[in-house]
């Protein structure tokens, strides 16, 4: 039953493109009420798997489940609760914040009122009020990315899905959204998908983080250990030397 | 000459509703909601027409004025050579569908773009191989020059209406079935 189902789950899915393989068959599980990062280098096939979860992109093989139920067989009512980020935010540079958000506000299926103030509460969370009548054009990158993830979460998503939500921002802003995640996980049991090519702040905060290499998980890492980055090269490193054996042997 | 240049202006704009969201990246957001890209495709749609039609009523204005002002007596004609411009603007509208449809099923807003400035190119050249109306893309045009009605008339017409109506179908469903 979907209501007992993991958030998000993926069995040997994988994806094929003519160029080559972007993801190798994958098992990953998000348990509700969990962050789980997903943290590899750049070009190892994070954001091909975060698309797969998103039925941007259908998977060459495998499944892929949101709540339990199969996204190759989603109803648009199904996707009502899944707030998500990847690779551009939704924000059209001639709106102003406020347009962008509300317009969120209503792809995610809220009403009129409730888009409004949803838009003005996230815009008040993320700190944007100051350029609320500002074209999203004349933001700076780093209020950009945070109007992106504001219209993300705009419809108070249980389950999200964010790929690199941080890159642009600055320690501040990393700490903001870091907190905004924790806070809905702590307080409602949302879950949170979020990719890294870093450990950073946010990858951190994981109650679970997967490793991911050349389009395959290479491993886990206990996320309350010490030297986290050593052992995510470690890891990396491993799996690098036993492809290159694997070339030339 | 002037339902070229519609062909061209509506044309782009079309191209670049749907275009944009591909060359801007902002298409991926699109996916996974509650609000289909059926939807969205259907609405872009309906706002296009709803801007084709009040552009065509502000030219045939203009137009209408432009001519009052150069002090052509208002004669039994004004009427029927202001509907007809209304008519051709109003369909070379319709027609532009084409540039939405060329961008979408491209993932390209340059793609649609350059169906647009094709558009009236062909159209040209139907004219000068003397196709003339049965050239949906030349129709409006020979229909704005010349007094035309009858039969022929309501076939040709229809053969641009089904082409409109199938290239706006064809642009909802590829949205529906996008997949990147
Ligand atoms: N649309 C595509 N067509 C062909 N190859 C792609 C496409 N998208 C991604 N790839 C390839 O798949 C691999 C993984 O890419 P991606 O998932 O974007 O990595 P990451 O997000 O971890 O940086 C890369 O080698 C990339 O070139
Ligand atoms: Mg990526």
């Amino acid at each position: 039953m979907p209501g007992e189902a993991a958030a998000v789950e993926l069995v040997a899915a994988s994806k094929k493109y003519r160029e080559g393989a972007a993801l190798q068959p994958t098992n990953l599980v998000v348990q509700r009420g969990q962050v789980h990062a997903l943290v590899g280098l750049n070009g190892t096939g994070k954001t091909t798997l975060l698309r797969l979860v998103l039925g941007i992109t259908a998977p060459t093989a495998g499944r892929v489940l949101v709540r339990g139920v199969d996204v190759a067989r989603m109803k648009p009512a199904g996707w009502a609760g899944v707030g998500h980020l990847i690779d551009t935010p939704l924000v059209y540079p001639e709106l102003t914040v406020q347009a962008n958000l509300q317009i969120a506000g209503r792809l995610s299926g809220l009403g009129l009122g409730s888009g409004r103030a949803a838009a003005r509460r996230l815009a008040e969370e993320l700190l944007l009020t100051k350029w609320w009548t500002r074209r999203a054009r004349t933001l700076s990158l780093g209020n950009r990315q945070r109007l992106g993830i504001a219209a993300a979460l705009v419809a108070d998503p249980d389950v999200m899905v964010l790929d690199e939500p941080t890159n642009a921002l600055d320690p501040a802003g990393t700490v903001l959204v870091r907190r905004m995640l924790l806070e809905r996980v702590r307080e409602t049991g949302a879950s949170v998908l979020v990719s890294s090519h870093h450990l950073d702040e946010v990858a951190r905060i994981a109650d679970q983080i997967t490793v991911i290499n050349s389009g395959r998980i290479i491993g886990t890492l206990a996320p309350d250990g010490i030297d986290l980055e050593r052992r995510f090269f470690n890891l990396v490193n491993a799996d690098v030397e036993a492809n290159q054996r694997q070339a030339n042997p | 000459m002037s339902t070229a240049a519609g062909l061209l202006a509506f044309g782009i704009v079309h191209a670049w509703s749907f275009g944009r969201e591909f060359s801007e990246g902002t298409i991926t957001g699109l996916f996974a909601l509650p609000t289909t890209r059926t939807m969205v495709a259907g609405a872009k749609l309906l706002v296009l027409c709803l801007w084709v039609f009040a552009s065509t009523m502000v030219l045939t204005g203009v137009a209408v004025l432009l001519g009052a002002v150069l002090g052509y007596e208002p004669t039994a004609d004004t009427f029927s050579l202001a509907a007809r411009l209304a008519g051709s603007t109003f369909l070379t509208g319709a027609l532009a569908v084409v540039g939405g449809l060329v961008a979408s099923i491209c993932r390209s807003m340059l793609a649609g773009i350059g169906s647009a400035i094709v558009m009236p190119v062909l159209a040209q050249v139907a004219v000068l191989l003397g196709l003339g109306g049965w050239f949906p893309f030349a129709a409006p045009g020979v229909w704005a020059a010349t007094v035309t009605g009858g039969g022929v008339f309501g076939i040709q017409l229809a053969a641009l209406l089904v082409m409109t109506a199938g290239a706006a179908s064809a642009t909802v469903y590829s949205w529906h079935r996008l997949r990147l």
